[in-house]
């Protein structure tokens, strides 16, 4: 029993790294409707931001955590604007390839470049970790606050999204995008804040996947980002809602399955994907849209 | 002039045949690129199947490693483990080759059915996701199923692809793609892709044209998937990983989603690129991946667009005018016809 | 025996009862026009008498053959087509392809013998272009047959969906506001040419249409659909005097000072 609320904290942890990173996908997709294959590497962007921050600056958690959320955000908007705003009103597909382009080429960069390169690098232990037993339950400090500060994160998203007016305009560019714009909501300053909150929330998986796995390499970028992606589409890609349930939800069956074998939980993911889409074609929150007949 | 043109691209095919083969034997074209430049057509036929379903078809399939690793694993397993006893003779070799071939195109198109069945009803991103999680699904089948060496695959598979072999099969799903499209099947498809409600109140049934695309495409990545292994001698699960699924793609709608011949292009000149690269060692991505989103910035419909080679036009819209002209049934019409397009530019 | 029955037919869409017991007989020949304000569901009718949707009560029979739960292209099999009042062309596909796709079920060849292209199968193929090509001739569209649908100008694309619906061979022709978005003189040819295909291909017409002209002038019998319950029904004049009908279209005296 105890290994159960053991597992389900590890499960726990990482599916709210999951939800954090998801959350990206669902927005950007809600957005402007295409699925950004770079996201992951936005993550890993911040991840080494955070590395960097630490080994320059000192280890601090606040502002290597800071660091690594503005980086990765700027980095996105600057992938938007470079890469996927000429490709705005051109077949869905196309732009599609191109978010793969930039994947392959921000991960070949970082490992051609001299100071990141294709070698593991520890992450450095940010935060002192006590152990902290309850009911029978052992987990650590670390692994509470983390959880913690992701939900808070999530929160603080929702609040942007529901309550500010910037949120305000991402709603309703999501709806319809011309319509928005004839309303005078400036579409590019949502879809460049829609970039810049989802890559920066992704930074912060980065940190705290940094964390708990402290092995910080190029692929942990599209290694977690497909996890985060896959639980994107089974919360419903587009939904907030769905992307933080799925996450969770998909962190914790991974943990879960791979307690059982490696293979499983390699397989365990997918399998879930495939029996959600199957039984509700638009994941669990999601909506389908039906045609006008 | 159509005429004329088509015939340059049916002369083409043997010169090209030829000049392969001759710059082989007098060395300007070394082991090396010899095997890069047959890679690169295996490729360029899974590139093509997928045009079959993502741009024939309009449905956007994500898991064609999957069922390259179907036909791969099938085809290796026979020759390897059941055939190679009697393959005394060269002959026998590759007439047990070809059989082994067509048993794993047919594993991938019974998979390919029953992944077809429950995924065709997705559409869009979410239909690419499903067929994504099945090629997962399958590759980690790989790594826990006993016959298939597991996570370490299968070794010392005979070298029975080679050019002439793969040149062939190249040509041959050209043909057969183009006969299919040309039908009644393709047109099922393309009307699919253009509006599915229509189509159906047309007659078409579209869940059985998807399905039937579905399978002949997966049946065709099951060929590449033989002759891939085939080739390189060995395989392991992580070869037919999604980054394959995903280089396929790129491929495709690099070269030009919506052409057979755009994509068999595509996928030579993407697997060629990145070994003109070696020189640049750590970098060789970078620009690859650089040149990638260049094209795709510029020219988002791909490099040759929707353009086919004059042999695969074969039976298309060949002086339709004439044809209605001598079968003509009413004149009554023809006065009208004025008046009628003098009104129809006002329309919207 | 009428050709098509509806016996009924009602349709909820989340409680919302947008069709309610329409009944239906249809005979032979016939052109019968379906009319009534925006909204009051006659597209909803149309959906499901071409099986695009399933009714929640009542029975379509077309033909004799009861239709319910059936895919909408057994409907079409069964002799039933229709244009769309959105137009749903296949844009990237030709005029004539467009045509030869709605050939589909006079298709007699098999899988084999289209990728061997036998002889049986470039036979047909040739019948099917020159059967379009002589239809695309009734409808004025023959020397555009290699322009791509989506290139033509709007009333050519509504001449090309009926063109493409009479390809699939139908007993029973629906037509989905055809005259919409037409200037005057495009609708005067649109009542001719329907008036033409009626008589060269003896076939029976369902038509929804907002042109009060237009279907006085070829309609034999009229159906008034308002909030999904048919309220009048008959000979276009008795139609156009009945009172309950000029409510529905210009609303009661006390409504207006809303």
């Amino acid at each position: 029993m105890s290994q159960f609320f053991q597992l389900l904290i590890y499960g726990l942890q990482l599916g709210t790294i999951y939800a954090l990173v998801a959350l990206g996908y669902t927005m950007v997709y809600g957005i402007v409707n295409l699925i950004n294959f770079a996201h992951g590497d936005f993550l890993m962007l911040g991840a080494y931001a955070a590395f960097f921050t630490a080994l320059f600056a000192g280890e601090n958690f606040v502002v290597c955590l800071l660091l690594a959320m503005a980086t990765a955000g700027l980095i996105g908007v600057v992938t938007d604007r470079i890469a996927y705003k000429p490709m705005r009103n051109q077949p869905k597909l196309s732009a599609l390839i191109t978010a793969m382009g930039v994947s392959i080429f921000i991960q070949n960069l970082c490992r051609a470049l001299p100071f990141i390169g294709p070698i593991p690098k520890a992450f450095p232990t940010l935060l002192e970790s006590k152990s902290i037993k309850l009911l029978g339950v052992t987990f650590t400090s670390t692994q509470l606050l983390l959880i913690v500060l992701a939900i808070v994160l999530m929160l603080g998203l929702n609040f942007i999204v529901n309550k500010s007016k910037v949120g305000r305009g991402m709603r309703a560019v999501s709806m319809d995008r011309d319509a928005a714009a004839l309303m005078g909501i400036n579409i590019n300053a949502v879809i460049a804040s829609t970039f810049f909150i989802g890559a920066a929330l992704a930074g912060a998986g980065g940190v705290f996947y940094g964390i708990m796995y402290p092995t910080l390499e190029v692929s942990i970028g599209s290694f977690l980002g497909n996890k985060a992606f896959i639980a994107a589409v089974v919360g419903g890609i587009g939904s907030i809602k769905g992307a933080m349930f799925g996450g969770i939800l998909m962190g914790i069956i991974e943990i879960f399955a791979t307690n059982l074998n490696a293979d499983i939980g390699f397989g365990a993911a997918y399998a879930v994907l495939i029996v959600i889409l199957l039984f509700r074609p638009a994941g669990l929150f999601g909506k389908l849209v039906t045609e006008k007949v | 002039m159509k005429k004329e043109k088509s015939y340059v691209s049916y002369i083409m095919v043997p010169v090209l045949f030829a000049a392969v083969l001759i710059f082989n034997k007098i060395g300007i074209l070394n082991p090396y690129w010899y095997q890069i430049l047959q890679l690169a057509c295996i490729n360029g036929i899974v590139a093509m199947s997928l045009n079959l379903v993502n741009g024939k078809t309009g449905q956007f399939s994500l898991g064609q490693a999957g069922f390259m690793s179907l036909g791969a694993y099938t085809s290796a397993m026979l020759t390897k483990l059941v055939f190679a006893p009697a393959m005394g003779n060269p002959v026998m070799s590759y007439l047990l080759f070809f059989v082994s071939l067509l048993c794993g195109m047919l594993v991938a198109a019974f998979i390919g059915f029953l992944i077809g069945i429950p995924s065709l009803r997705l559409k869009g991103d979410y239909l690419a996701i499903i067929t994504l999680g099945f090629s997962e699904i399958i590759r980690v089948l790989w790594r826990v199923f006993p016959f298939s060496g597991k996570a370490k695959g299968l070794n010392g598979i005979q070298k029975l692809s080679n050019f002439p072999i793969i040149f062939a099969a190249v040509i041959l799903i050209m043909v057969l793609l183009r006969n299919f499209t040309n039908s009644r099947y393709g047109r099922g498809c393309i009307a699919i892709r253009e509006n599915e409600l229509a189509a159906e109140t047309m007659g078409i049934n579209t869940t059985k044209a998807k399905i039937k695309s579905f399978v002949f495409s997966a049946a065709i990545a099951g060929l590449g998937g033989g002759l891939y292994a085939h080739l390189m001698m060995f395989i392991n699960p992580e070869m037919f990983s999604q980054v394959k699924s995903t280089d396929m793609l790129l491929y495709l709608y690099a070269g030009g989603v919506g052409s057979y011949s755009s994509a068999l292009l595509g996928a030579l000149i993407f697997t060629v690129l990145p070994e003109f690269l070696r020189f640049m060692g750590e970098w060789r991505l970078v620009i690859y991946a650089l040149v990638l989103i260049v094209i795709m910035l510029n020219r988002p419909k791909g490099i040759f667009g929707k353009h086919e080679f004059g042999f695969m036009r074969f039976g298309e819209k060949e002086s339709i005018h004439q044809k209605a002209d001598n079968g003509g049934l009413l004149s009554v019409f023809s006065r009208r016809r004025k008046k009628a397009e003098a009104g129809s530019g006002e329309g919207r | 025996m009428s050709l098509l029955t509806a016996e009924n037919l009602s349709i909820e869409f989340g409680g919302l009862k947008a069709v309610q017991d329409f009944n239906l007989e249809l005979e032979e020949h016939e052109l019968l026009a379906i009319i009534g304000p925006n909204g009051a569901g006659k597209t909803t009718i149309f959906n499901m008498l071409t099986g695009i949707y399933q009714p929640t009560h009542g029975t379509v029979k077309l033909d004799g053959k009861v239709m319910n739960g059936l895919r909408s292209n057994v409907f079409t099999e069964q002799g039933i087509a229709r244009t769309f009042q959105n137009i749903r062309l296949f844009g990237s596909a030709s005029v004539l392809e467009n045509i030869v796709i709605a050939m589909e079920l006079q298709v007699k060849y098999n899988l084999a013998q289209a990728l061997l292209r036998t002889k049986k199968f470039r036979q047909q193929e040739e019948d099917f272009k020159k059967q379009a090509m002589e239809l695309l001739k009734v409808f004025r569209l023959d020397d555009k047959a290699e322009f791509l649908a989506k290139n033509l100008p709007y009333g050519e694309q509504r001449r090309l969906e009926i063109a493409r619906a009479l390809a699939t061979g139908p007993k029973i022709l629906c037509l989905d506001e055809p005259a919409a978005g037409m200037n005057p003189s495009e609708v005067d040819d649109l009542v001719e040419l329907i008036r033409e295909i009626r008589e060269k291909f003896d076939i029976t017409i369902i038509l929804i249409e907002h042109h009060m002209n237009m279907v006085m002038a070829i309609a034999d019998r009229i159906k008034v659909i308002d909030f999904g319950v048919t309220i009048a029904e008959g000979l276009p004049a008795k139609v156009q005097n009945d009172p309950k009908v000029i409510e529905a279209y210009l609303g009661k005296e006390e409504d207006e000072v809303c």
